[in-house]
Formats: structure tokens, sequence, C-alpha cells
């Protein structure tokens, strides 16, 4: 849909690409310093490393921008769902799809 | 809130929503992914179109082209989404806001349950789905009140009443006129009243297979006034088709006496588009009602009562007696035809018929599947007096119906306790076999009975017919039927595939003596809840 009203502080498209770009920036340096540090004997080079505090709060915590109001409000999908309630519609046979995403989490929760 | 089934196909999904509705008369929804997951939809929104039933179908789709993921979400965007299905759906639409969906939803399940009945489409934008409210954006549901059916207008129903009450020998066929348990009955009815003859054909369950009344099609031959309601296909009721004529095309021929009057009740009438041609042949009739038939069907039973002249009701009397006699050997007939090759291996299929029937008499069993792909036994064999013991076709005749039709119907046969029953086309069943984990994964039981004649036997005889038209021989290439057309080499072990999607299974059956005893086993675990399929190989047809 064009989007012509002002939205809330947190876009979700601009949210994820911020993720995305900070979980890969700070994945990488704990890396180069296991392989540069010794120069004699070189430790047998694990194949996988243990994640740092930051990486793991990144990977699983709840970032910051999330936390609270989130998303500024109701998702539109929840009043969607409202509305199919009034209906009394028994079933919902489909196939996942990204495309409804939006509507099949607020189904589900 | 609806509860969400896994489906592993959108034409199985809005194929299970066609199934279901025709047992429990209320429509599913279902989600379906832009583009590639609407297409493929398509075919089973076809079928519902063609069968006037209602499936909601909410798809989504990503139309702010400057926001969208790139790649795969843009490949998947469409500009007008809709236009995939808009010539086969009643209604579809693309809301732009919150309230707009609120009114798109209403109207839409509205519009779907508005007789004639229709599949009906809504495309979800995904910024609208997951962008959040406004805050102190105001919104509200709009009320649902279900709309009335069309009914006929007085002075035609009255001119039809006076066309039956006066006929000498009038002919009722109906073929979507039972929308429910009431239309049935009302037809019982009306027939009754006028001791005319019923041809069913099978759209709905229209009329008791049990009743004396009940005709064969060719019952319009002698016909003086016939009435027609719901018919697909008014012009073939009145008309036959000879293929392969003298010139190698078609050849028309009337079925009925010049003189007959044609009267029509069809909602259908209200709903015709441009594109596809389920409209059929153009058919002149002499009183043309676009209402739906089982609303307009009292005000018809009063005119007809009050239309019968009083030196009529002796003749009208008669006729039933006449009706009785013609029953009775008509049921003879079909017995005798039953028992040719009763023993034969492979089954043919009028043994697996009433080899299934020894095992379901006892219950409240509801016929989930197409049994007239090919044959008509149980139609003709299995005493069918309830609405939902015949369900019709597909409409369409996309094939690949059966078996998701069947598990939507077997979803509404269970919660009202209703033992299922599905005789299972192989070729049916490979479009899209995943319904089968559907089933087992939802707990919604069914016996399936394959009908595994190994091939696409409506293909075999078309081109075996059109060779020996050609004066050739079909060539069969090492398979029975003419090269394309069989499905075997290698078989395909149906009962192995049900097993490993959760079904308790068995076969292949080819040996007549052994399949009543799968059956009883099979029934024994669907009685448990899980759904159970017998590979039976069957005569061709």
């Amino acid at each position: 849909m064009a989007r012509k009203h002002p939205r809330p502080d947190v876009s979700r498209r601009k949210f994820l690409a911020g993720v995305a770009v900070a979980g890969a920036a700070s994945a990488v340096p704990p890396a180069q310093a296991a392989t540069t540090a010794s120069t004699s004997a070189p430790p047998r080079r694990p194949s996988a490393l243990p994640p740092t505090m930051h990486v793991a709060v990144a990977e699983s915590g709840t970032p910051k921008e999330l936390s609270g109001s989130r998303i500024g409000g109701v998702p539109g999908s929840d009043f969607m769902v409202d509305v199919i309630k009034t209906l009394d519609i028994k079933y919902l046979p489909a196939n996942p799809a990204s495309s409804f995403r939006g509507i099949h989490e607020s189904l589900i929760n | 809130m609806p509860e969400f089934l896994t489906c592993t196909h959108e034409e199985s999904a809005v194929a299970m929503g066609h199934g279901y509705f025709k047992v429990a008369g209320k429509p599913l929804m279902t989600l379906c992914h832009g583009t590639v997951g609407l297409q493929h939809a398509a075919m089973a929104v076809y079928n519902a179109w063609c069968d006037r039933v209602p499936v909601i179908i909410v798809g989504g789709n990503d139309l702010d082209a400057a926001h969208r993921p790139p790649g795969v979400p843009t490949i998947h965007s469409a500009q007008d989404i809709n236009a995939l299905v808009r010539d086969f759906t009643k209604w579809d639409d693309t809301p732009v806001s919150l309230q707009h969906f609120a009114q798109s939803f209403v109207r839409a399940y509205k519009i779907a349950m508005t007789p004639p009945y229709g599949p009906v489409a809504i495309s979800l934008d995904a910024g609208l789905q997951q962008e959040p409210m406004r805050n102190g954006e105001k919104v509200y549901i709009p009320r649902y009140v279900p709309t009335s059916p069309p009914q006929g207008d007085s002075g035609a129903v009255k001119e039809a009443a006076r066309l039956l009450a006066n006929a000498q020998n009038p002919v009722i066929v109906a073929d979507r006129a039972a929308r429910t348990e009431t239309g049935l009955r009302l037809l019982v009815q009306l027939a009754e009243l006028l001791q005319a003859q019923v041809i069913d054909q099978g759209g709905r369950m229209n009329f008791p297979n049990t009743h004396y009344l009940r005709r064969p099609r060719r019952a319009v031959s002698n016909a003086d006034v016939i009435l027609g309601l719901e018919l697909t296909d008014f012009w073939a009721t009145v008309n036959a088709w000879i293929d392969n004529g003298e010139h190698g095309v078609g050849i028309n021929t009337s079925r009925i006496k010049p003189e007959t009057k044609l009267i029509s009740i069809n909602a259908s009438e209200l709903l015709t588009k441009a594109n596809y041609q389920d409209f059929q042949r153009f058919q002149s009739v002499d009183v043309s009602t676009p209402a739906d038939a089982e609303a307009t069907l009292p005000a018809l039973i009063e005119a007809v009562k009050a239309a019968i002249p009083n030196d009529r009701r002796a003749a009208i009397e008669k006729r039933g007696e006449a009706a009785k006699k013609a029953f009775a050997e008509a049921r003879e007939r079909t017995r005798q035809g039953a028992a040719l090759a009763w023993d034969a291996s492979p089954i043919t299929t009028a043994r697996m018929s009433m080899e299934i029937w020894a095992h379901i008499k006892d219950l409240d069993w509801s016929l989930v599947s197409v049994s007239g792909v090919g044959f008509n036994w149980p139609n003709r064999l299995w005493p069918m007096e309830k609405h939902y013991q015949w369900l019709g076709a597909s409409g369409g005749y996309g094939v690949g119906y059966g078996a998701p039709a069947s598990v939507g119907a077997a979803l509404a046969n269970r919660d009202l306790g209703r033992f299922s029953v599905n005789i299972q086309a192989d070729g049916d069943l490979m479009y899209a076999p995943g319904v089968l984990w559907t089933a087992a994964r939802h707990n919604i039981p069914q016996l399936a009975v394959m009908y595994n004649n190994r091939g696409y036997h409506q293909e075999v005889m078309q081109l075996q017919r059109l060779s020996n038209f050609r004066n050739r021989v079909a060539s069969l290439g090492n398979d029975m039927g003419p090269i394309g057309t069989s499905i075997q080499n290698p078989d395909i072990e149906y009962h192995k595939l049900a097993e490993s999607m959760g079904w308790w299974a068995k076969g292949p059956i080819k040996d007549p003596a052994e399949l009543g005893p799968a059956i009883k086993q099979a029934v024994a675990a669907v009685k448990s809840g899980q759904p159970a399929l017998v590979n039976v190989w069957t005569q061709p047809r």
C-alpha cells in the first residue's frame, strides 16, 4: 500500500537491516584475533569459537529497539484477525508463506 | 479463531474448503502466497466457481515497490494479483487500510455466502499486515447479516406451475437444486404432488435414490414439460452430442419431442462471466427464472397445488403407479448388472462398491468422493436418502479435486460424528498426495478405498475410439492403454505412500475374496480416529 501517513519511530525494514549489519560486524574480530595472536607455535585452530557476549546478545537477546512497545502499537494484522473472528470460520487450511507472515503470526499468537 | 491446518499445496487447501462446505454449509478461509501460491490454488478456485461453492481466499502480496524486500518477495508480488482469478471468483479486493480490510472481508463473506455461492479473494498487502495501527485510529467491524437467497418472480412461478399441473408427463431434472436437507425434502414434496419423474444429475444430493419417482437421464424423451432446477447444462439435458461424427466432428441431436415445454430455475444466470465457458451452450426455454431453486420451491409447490385441476388428479395418481413399476424393474436390472464378473481379478467396481457397503451400512456414513468419475455403482446400489450421503462432483472437472475435497468433507463429518468414505481415484491422488499427510497430522479420519485402475481411463477410451475412427490401432507401448495414458510400470504402491504419511494402509488387493477382510480392518482403524487406505486393483471402470 502507499504509505501516506507518517509512521512511528521504528520502521520494520530499517530495523531488520540494522540488526543484520550489526551481527555480521561483531562476529569477525574475535576470529581474527585467534589466528594472529601467536607466531611461534600456532595453537590448533578450533572449528568453532564460542560467541562473544556481544554476539550472543545480538543473536538471542532482545535488542534495545524491540523492548517495550517495540512496534509502536497493535499490529495491523491483529485487527484483521479480530475481523475474521466475528465470522466464526472454524478452520484455515493453508500452506505457509512469507507474504502473509504478518497475519499468520497474529493468528497463532 | 480459525484453527490453522498445515497443507502441502495451495490447491489442496482450497479444495479442502470446497469439500468442507458441501458437508458443513459453512465456508473456510485459506491463506495463499503471492503470485505462485495463487497460481497453485487457481485450478481449485475454478472448481469451486463452477460448483457454486464459497471459499474465502486471502492472499499475501507486497505492493510497495520502494520498500518491499528485493529478490524473491518482489518476484512474488504483483500489481493486480487477483487478476489471476478474477474470471472465476464472485468478487475480489485489495484493501489499502485496516478499515478498508474490515469492510472488504465482511463484504467478501457476504457475497460468497449469497446464492449462487462462489469463491472470493482478498489480497493483503504485507505492509498493511505488519505495520502498527496508527495511534488513536478508530476502526470498526461491520456486522454480518446473511443475504436472503433470490426467489423466483411470482408471475414466472405461476406460469411454471400451470404448465406442470396440466402436463401429461412432467419430468423434473435437478443438478445443484438442494443446497440443504430442506431442498431435498421440498423436491420430494413437489415430485409427489405431481407424481413427476425426477432425474438427479448429481451436482448435489437432490432426491433419494430409493424413491420410486427417480428415473435415469433418458426419461426426458417422453416428457411434455421439463422443469430444470439449477442445471449446469440445460442444452445437454435435452440434446445429445455424438463424438466423431461423419466428418470427424460432433453431431447434435435432440433428446426430446419438439413441442416439449422447458422451464428453468437457475441462480447461475445471475452470475455469468465472459471468459471461461462454464455457462455452456445457449438453450432457449419457455419459462426462464433466474432465482435460487431451493428458495423458490415453497412458492412453486403452493402454486402447483392451486393449479392442479380437479379432473386431473386421477391421471396424476395413475402416473405414480406406472413409475413404481418402472422403478422396480430398473432396480432389478441394476442388481443383475452389478453381479457381472463378480469374481474377476482385478476387482470389478461393482464388487468393490458392495464390499465397502457391507461394512458401512450400519454406520452414519457420508460418501465424500466423486464415485462418478468412471463408475457410479454407489449411487445406484447404496440407498442414499440424506443430503450428506452424496456431495456431487468438482464442478470444473479439474482433476486433483477428489483427495483434498474428501479430506475437507471428512473434517466436517468428523465434527458431526459421521463416518466418511472416499473412493479414491489413482490419477486424482497423484496430483497432490501431500493432503494425506494433512489428514493424518490433523486427525481427520476417513476410509479411502483406492479405485486403482492404473490408468487415466477416460483418456484410454478417448484415444482408442479416435484411433478406431481413423482406422488405426492405438499404440500401447508396453502398457495396458495407449501410450501416455497408463499409470503402471512401475505400479504405484498407494498403501505405502499413505503409510509413509501416517495412515493405516493395506494392499495391493487384487483378489476379491481378500477385499472384505481388508476393509473390515480399515473400518476399525478409522473408528479409532486414524485415516485408513486400502489399495485395490480394479477393472478399468
